[in-house]
Protein backbone atom coordinates (compact mmCIF):
# COMPACT_ATOMS: atom_id res chain seq x y z
CA UNK A 1 0.00 0.00 0.00
CA UNK A 2 1.46 3.57 -0.45
CA UNK A 3 1.05 5.85 2.09
CA UNK A 4 -0.30 9.44 1.47
CA UNK A 5 1.61 12.03 3.63
CA UNK A 6 1.74 15.67 3.95
CA UNK A 7 4.57 17.89 4.62
CA UNK A 8 3.98 21.40 6.09
CA UNK A 9 6.68 23.48 4.48
CA UNK A 10 5.50 27.07 5.19
CA UNK A 11 8.72 28.81 3.21
CA UNK A 12 8.78 32.23 1.33
CA UNK A 13 10.39 31.77 -1.64
CA UNK A 14 11.22 35.14 -2.11
CA UNK A 15 12.88 35.67 1.41
CA UNK A 16 15.83 33.41 0.03
CA UNK A 17 16.13 36.95 -2.91
CA UNK A 18 16.08 38.92 0.20
CA UNK A 19 18.61 37.62 2.40
CA UNK A 20 20.85 37.09 -0.68
CA UNK A 21 20.50 40.77 -1.11
CA UNK A 22 21.20 41.69 2.44
CA UNK A 23 24.32 39.05 2.22
CA UNK A 24 25.42 41.26 -0.84
CA UNK A 25 24.85 44.83 1.14
CA UNK A 26 27.23 43.54 3.94
CA UNK A 27 29.79 42.82 1.68
CA UNK A 28 29.46 46.20 -0.20
CA UNK A 29 29.22 48.05 3.31
CA UNK A 30 32.68 46.16 4.71
CA UNK A 31 34.79 47.63 1.90
CA UNK A 32 32.98 50.88 2.07
CA UNK A 33 31.40 50.69 -1.91
CA UNK A 34 28.11 52.28 -2.12
CA UNK A 35 25.74 50.39 -5.03
CA UNK A 36 23.10 52.59 -6.94
CA UNK A 37 20.75 50.26 -8.73
CA UNK A 38 19.13 52.13 -11.70
CA UNK A 39 16.13 50.33 -13.11
CA UNK A 40 13.56 52.33 -15.97
CA UNK A 41 12.05 50.83 -19.22
CA UNK A 42 13.77 50.00 -22.74
CA UNK A 43 15.46 53.40 -23.92
CA UNK A 44 14.52 55.60 -20.92
CA UNK A 45 18.01 56.59 -20.35
CA UNK A 46 19.78 54.40 -17.58
CA UNK A 47 23.35 53.63 -19.78
CA UNK A 48 23.41 57.06 -20.81
CA UNK A 49 23.01 58.73 -17.24
CA UNK A 50 25.53 56.05 -15.56
CA UNK A 51 27.98 56.91 -18.27
CA UNK A 52 27.54 60.60 -17.85
CA UNK A 53 28.41 60.05 -14.16
CA UNK A 54 31.19 58.17 -14.61
CA UNK A 55 32.78 60.70 -16.44
CA UNK A 56 31.89 63.65 -14.37
CA UNK A 57 32.43 62.11 -10.90
CA UNK A 58 36.38 61.37 -11.41
CA UNK A 59 37.10 61.98 -7.35
CA UNK A 60 35.22 58.82 -7.11
CA UNK A 61 36.35 55.36 -8.12
CA UNK A 62 33.95 53.47 -9.83
CA UNK A 63 32.37 50.56 -11.88
CA UNK A 64 29.35 48.89 -13.14
CA UNK A 65 27.33 45.89 -13.55
CA UNK A 66 25.34 45.83 -16.76
CA UNK A 67 22.20 43.20 -16.25
CA UNK A 68 20.46 43.07 -19.87
CA UNK A 69 19.89 40.23 -22.77
CA UNK A 70 22.57 41.12 -24.42
CA UNK A 71 24.95 42.57 -21.87
CA UNK A 72 27.93 43.35 -23.81
CA UNK A 73 25.99 46.07 -25.48
CA UNK A 74 25.74 48.60 -22.80
CA UNK A 75 28.67 46.49 -20.58
CA UNK A 76 31.39 48.12 -23.90
CA UNK A 77 30.02 51.49 -23.46
CA UNK A 78 31.01 51.46 -19.54
CA UNK A 79 34.67 49.57 -20.30
CA UNK A 80 35.30 52.35 -22.67
CA UNK A 81 35.17 54.69 -20.24
CA UNK A 82 38.13 52.68 -18.43
CA UNK A 83 35.67 51.62 -15.79
CA UNK A 84 35.62 47.98 -14.28
CA UNK A 85 32.49 46.27 -15.43
CA UNK A 86 30.92 42.73 -15.07
CA UNK A 87 28.27 41.95 -17.98
CA UNK A 88 25.30 40.25 -16.14
CA UNK A 89 23.06 38.13 -19.34
CA UNK A 90 19.64 37.76 -18.17
CA UNK A 91 18.54 36.59 -21.19
CA UNK A 92 14.84 35.71 -21.05
CA UNK A 93 14.45 36.65 -17.40
CA UNK A 94 13.06 39.98 -17.49
CA UNK A 95 15.07 41.19 -14.21
CA UNK A 96 18.06 41.00 -12.00
CA UNK A 97 18.54 39.11 -9.04
CA UNK A 98 20.53 39.35 -5.65
CA UNK A 99 22.05 35.28 -6.90
CA UNK A 100 22.89 36.93 -9.90
CA UNK A 101 24.43 40.42 -8.50
CA UNK A 102 26.22 38.56 -6.15
CA UNK A 103 28.39 36.61 -8.69
CA UNK A 104 29.13 40.13 -10.44
CA UNK A 105 30.49 41.36 -7.04
CA UNK A 106 32.64 38.56 -6.21
CA UNK A 107 34.45 39.57 -9.90
CA UNK A 108 35.15 42.78 -8.72
CA UNK A 109 38.09 44.63 -6.64
CA UNK A 110 35.82 45.94 -3.67
CA UNK A 111 38.62 47.45 -1.53
CA UNK A 112 39.76 49.76 -4.45
CA UNK A 113 36.21 51.06 -5.18
CA UNK A 114 34.25 53.51 -3.79
CA UNK A 115 30.59 53.21 -6.16
CA UNK A 116 28.88 50.45 -8.24
CA UNK A 117 26.04 50.98 -10.65
CA UNK A 118 24.12 48.59 -10.90
CA UNK A 119 22.02 48.58 -14.50
CA UNK A 120 19.02 46.57 -14.25
CA UNK A 121 17.53 44.92 -17.26
CA UNK A 122 15.04 47.50 -19.41
CA UNK A 123 11.74 46.81 -17.44
CA UNK A 124 9.41 48.54 -14.89
CA UNK A 125 7.32 45.86 -13.60
CA UNK A 126 9.47 42.54 -12.18
CA UNK A 127 12.54 44.56 -11.02
CA UNK A 128 9.95 45.48 -8.49
CA UNK A 129 9.71 42.52 -6.69
CA UNK A 130 13.67 42.02 -6.73
CA UNK A 131 15.92 43.91 -4.22
CA UNK A 132 19.91 43.44 -5.38
CA UNK A 133 21.47 44.65 -1.55
CA UNK A 134 22.33 48.59 -3.60
CA UNK A 135 21.97 51.43 -0.99
CA UNK A 136 20.12 53.70 -3.42
CA UNK A 137 17.27 52.17 -6.13
CA UNK A 138 16.95 55.21 -8.92
CA UNK A 139 14.51 54.65 -11.87
CA UNK A 140 14.79 56.45 -14.92
CA UNK A 141 11.77 57.14 -16.88
CA UNK A 142 11.97 59.33 -20.03
CA UNK A 143 8.74 61.20 -21.10
CA UNK A 144 8.39 59.81 -24.62
CA UNK A 145 6.92 56.42 -22.51
CA UNK A 146 3.94 58.24 -22.23
CA UNK A 147 3.00 60.92 -18.91
CA UNK A 148 0.58 58.61 -17.49
CA UNK A 149 3.68 55.81 -17.18
CA UNK A 150 4.76 56.66 -13.60
CA UNK A 151 0.82 56.00 -12.24
CA UNK A 152 0.82 52.81 -14.25
CA UNK A 153 3.99 51.49 -12.44
CA UNK A 154 3.36 52.64 -8.60
CA UNK A 155 5.58 48.99 -7.45
CA UNK A 156 8.97 49.81 -8.66
CA UNK A 157 8.70 54.30 -7.68
CA UNK A 158 7.69 52.74 -4.71
CA UNK A 159 10.88 50.74 -3.51
CA UNK A 160 12.63 53.68 -5.22
CA UNK A 161 14.60 56.34 -3.50
CA UNK A 162 15.38 58.41 -6.48
CA UNK A 163 12.90 59.15 -9.81
CA UNK A 164 14.96 60.89 -12.38
CA UNK A 165 12.55 62.04 -15.71
CA UNK A 166 14.40 61.93 -18.44
CA UNK A 167 14.31 63.72 -22.40
CA UNK A 168 12.27 66.65 -20.85
CA UNK A 169 13.66 68.77 -23.99
CA UNK A 170 11.34 66.93 -26.03
CA UNK A 171 8.42 66.61 -23.72
CA UNK A 172 6.53 69.31 -26.28
CA UNK A 173 7.27 66.81 -28.90
CA UNK A 174 5.62 63.95 -27.32
CA UNK A 175 2.60 65.97 -25.74
CA UNK A 176 3.74 64.92 -21.86
CA UNK A 177 3.56 66.83 -19.11
CA UNK A 178 7.16 66.66 -17.04
CA UNK A 179 5.19 68.16 -13.90
CA UNK A 180 1.77 65.61 -13.79
CA UNK A 181 4.56 62.31 -13.77
CA UNK A 182 6.53 64.41 -10.57
CA UNK A 183 3.27 64.41 -9.04
CA UNK A 184 2.05 61.07 -9.72
CA UNK A 185 5.74 59.92 -8.32
CA UNK A 186 5.60 62.22 -5.32
CA UNK A 187 1.76 60.47 -4.89
CA UNK A 188 3.05 57.29 -4.69
CA UNK A 189 5.97 57.54 -2.55
CA UNK A 190 6.03 60.69 -0.37
CA UNK A 191 9.78 60.36 0.63
CA UNK A 192 10.93 59.97 -3.02
CA UNK A 193 13.64 62.44 -5.05
CA UNK A 194 12.36 63.34 -8.18
CA UNK A 195 14.42 65.26 -10.34
CA UNK A 196 13.73 66.02 -14.67
CA UNK A 197 16.71 66.46 -16.31
CA UNK A 198 17.84 66.02 -20.32
CA UNK A 199 20.75 63.48 -20.64
CA UNK A 200 21.29 64.78 -24.11
CA UNK A 201 21.42 68.55 -23.24
CA UNK A 202 22.58 68.23 -19.86
CA UNK A 203 19.69 70.39 -18.43
CA UNK A 204 19.75 69.53 -14.58
CA UNK A 205 22.90 66.92 -14.42
CA UNK A 206 23.82 68.49 -11.96
CA UNK A 207 20.83 67.14 -9.69
CA UNK A 208 21.61 63.39 -10.61
CA UNK A 209 25.31 63.92 -9.86
CA UNK A 210 24.56 65.27 -6.45
CA UNK A 211 22.02 63.03 -5.89
CA UNK A 212 24.74 59.66 -6.42
CA UNK A 213 27.94 62.32 -4.16
CA UNK A 214 25.08 62.96 -1.49
CA UNK A 215 24.90 58.72 -1.24
CA UNK A 216 28.30 57.85 -1.00
CA UNK A 217 29.21 60.95 1.52
CA UNK A 218 26.51 60.13 3.83
CA UNK A 219 27.52 56.86 4.51
CA UNK A 220 31.15 58.14 4.98
CA UNK B 1 6.61 37.83 -16.36
CA UNK B 2 8.81 35.77 -14.30
CA UNK B 3 6.38 32.71 -13.75
CA UNK B 4 8.48 30.08 -15.20
CA UNK B 5 11.38 30.97 -12.60
CA UNK B 6 9.28 31.30 -9.85
CA UNK B 7 8.03 27.73 -10.71
CA UNK B 8 11.49 26.10 -11.24
CA UNK B 9 11.87 28.03 -7.16
CA UNK B 10 9.08 26.25 -6.23
CA UNK B 11 10.25 22.88 -8.16
CA UNK B 12 13.55 22.74 -6.57
CA UNK B 13 12.40 24.20 -2.89
CA UNK B 14 9.66 20.89 -2.82
CA UNK B 15 12.33 18.99 -3.94
CA UNK B 16 14.51 19.71 -1.00
CA UNK B 17 11.96 19.13 1.56
CA UNK B 18 10.41 15.50 0.18
CA UNK B 19 14.02 13.96 -0.24
CA UNK B 20 13.26 11.39 -2.27
CA UNK B 21 10.54 10.19 0.10
CA UNK B 22 8.39 9.51 -2.69
CA UNK B 23 5.95 11.30 -5.70
CA UNK B 24 4.46 14.63 -4.75
CA UNK B 25 0.31 14.62 -5.79
CA UNK B 26 -0.20 18.39 -4.37
CA UNK B 27 1.47 21.59 -4.05
CA UNK B 28 0.17 23.77 -2.63
CA UNK B 29 1.51 27.61 -2.50
CA UNK B 30 0.01 31.13 -1.38
CA UNK B 31 0.43 34.17 -3.74
CA UNK B 32 1.05 37.44 -2.49
CA UNK B 33 -1.38 40.17 -4.07
CA UNK B 34 1.43 42.58 -4.77
CA UNK B 35 3.74 40.29 -6.79
CA UNK B 36 2.20 40.39 -9.94
CA UNK B 37 2.24 36.94 -10.29
CA UNK B 38 -0.44 35.46 -12.86
CA UNK B 39 -1.88 31.96 -11.08
CA UNK B 40 -2.74 30.39 -14.36
CA UNK B 41 0.56 31.34 -15.91
CA UNK B 42 2.16 29.85 -13.15
CA UNK B 43 0.37 26.77 -13.29
CA UNK B 44 1.09 26.64 -16.40
CA UNK B 45 5.01 27.11 -15.89
CA UNK B 46 4.78 24.41 -13.00
CA UNK B 47 3.54 21.78 -15.18
CA UNK B 48 6.46 22.32 -17.45
CA UNK B 49 9.01 23.01 -14.38
CA UNK B 50 7.80 19.36 -13.04
CA UNK B 51 8.36 17.25 -15.95
CA UNK B 52 10.95 14.73 -15.33
CA UNK B 53 10.79 15.28 -11.42
CA UNK B 54 8.99 13.48 -8.72
CA UNK B 55 6.73 16.82 -8.67
CA UNK B 56 5.46 15.65 -12.49
CA UNK B 57 1.64 15.30 -12.80
CA UNK B 58 1.58 17.35 -9.29
CA UNK B 59 -1.67 19.67 -8.99
CA UNK B 60 -0.60 22.71 -8.06
CA UNK B 61 -3.20 24.73 -5.59
CA UNK B 62 -2.96 28.11 -5.72
CA UNK B 63 -4.47 30.43 -2.74
CA UNK B 64 -4.39 34.64 -2.48
CA UNK B 65 -2.59 36.50 0.18
CA UNK B 66 -4.47 39.91 0.31
CA UNK B 67 -2.38 42.79 0.38
CA UNK B 68 -2.28 45.24 3.89
CA UNK B 69 -0.74 48.07 3.94
CA UNK B 70 -0.43 50.68 7.25
CA UNK B 71 0.15 53.83 7.11
CA UNK B 72 3.67 55.21 8.58
CA UNK B 73 2.58 57.93 10.14
CA UNK B 74 -1.13 57.69 11.76
CA UNK B 75 -0.98 53.52 11.93
CA UNK B 76 -4.17 53.46 9.53
CA UNK B 77 -4.54 49.85 7.90
CA UNK B 78 -5.77 50.20 4.12
CA UNK B 79 -5.06 48.86 0.80
CA UNK B 80 -3.95 51.77 -1.03
CA UNK B 81 -0.47 52.82 -0.86
CA UNK B 82 -0.66 55.95 0.21
CA UNK B 83 -2.81 57.05 3.63
CA UNK B 84 -6.21 58.65 2.72
CA UNK B 85 -5.97 59.93 6.46
CA UNK B 86 -3.05 61.45 6.39
CA UNK B 87 -1.18 61.22 3.14
CA UNK B 88 2.16 59.03 4.20
CA UNK B 89 3.36 56.45 2.62
CA UNK B 90 2.13 53.09 3.53
CA UNK B 91 4.62 50.16 4.96
CA UNK B 92 3.32 46.75 3.68
CA UNK B 93 2.42 44.11 6.13
CA UNK B 94 1.28 41.35 3.85
CA UNK B 95 1.08 40.65 0.11
CA UNK B 96 4.78 40.12 -1.03
CA UNK B 97 4.72 36.67 -0.27
CA UNK B 98 5.26 33.81 -2.28
CA UNK B 99 4.81 30.88 -0.28
CA UNK B 100 5.19 27.54 -0.09
CA UNK B 101 3.03 26.32 2.31
CA UNK B 102 2.51 22.12 2.19
CA UNK B 103 2.86 19.16 0.24
CA UNK B 104 1.10 15.85 -0.63
CA UNK B 105 2.74 13.01 -1.48
CA UNK B 106 2.63 9.54 -1.92
CA UNK B 107 5.33 7.30 -0.26
CA UNK B 108 7.53 4.55 -1.56
CA UNK B 109 8.86 4.20 -4.99
CA UNK B 110 5.84 6.39 -6.81
CA UNK B 111 4.45 3.18 -8.49
CA UNK B 112 1.04 4.15 -7.27
CA UNK B 113 -1.49 2.23 -9.01
CA UNK B 114 -5.12 2.40 -7.98
CA UNK B 115 -4.41 4.58 -5.11
CA UNK B 116 -7.97 4.89 -4.65
CA UNK B 117 -8.60 8.56 -5.63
Amino acid sequence: MHKVAEIEVQEDLLAANRELAQRNRELLDESSVVAIEVSGAIGSGKTTLIELAAKELKDYRIAAIAGDVVASLDAGRFAKLGIPTVPLNTGKECHLDAHLVSHAIEKLPLDELDIIFIENVGNLICPADFELGAHARVVVVSVTEGDDTIAKHPAVFRKAQLAVINKVDIAAYVDADPERMAEDARKINPSLEVIQVSAKTGHNLQSWFNFIVKAVESRR
Amino acid sequence: MHELSVAQGIVSAALSHIKGRGKVREVHVAIGELTHINAEQLAFAFEIASRGTPLEGAMLETRVIEARLRCISCGREGKSFTCEECGSAMEVLAGEELLLERLKLVEGDGDAQGSGD
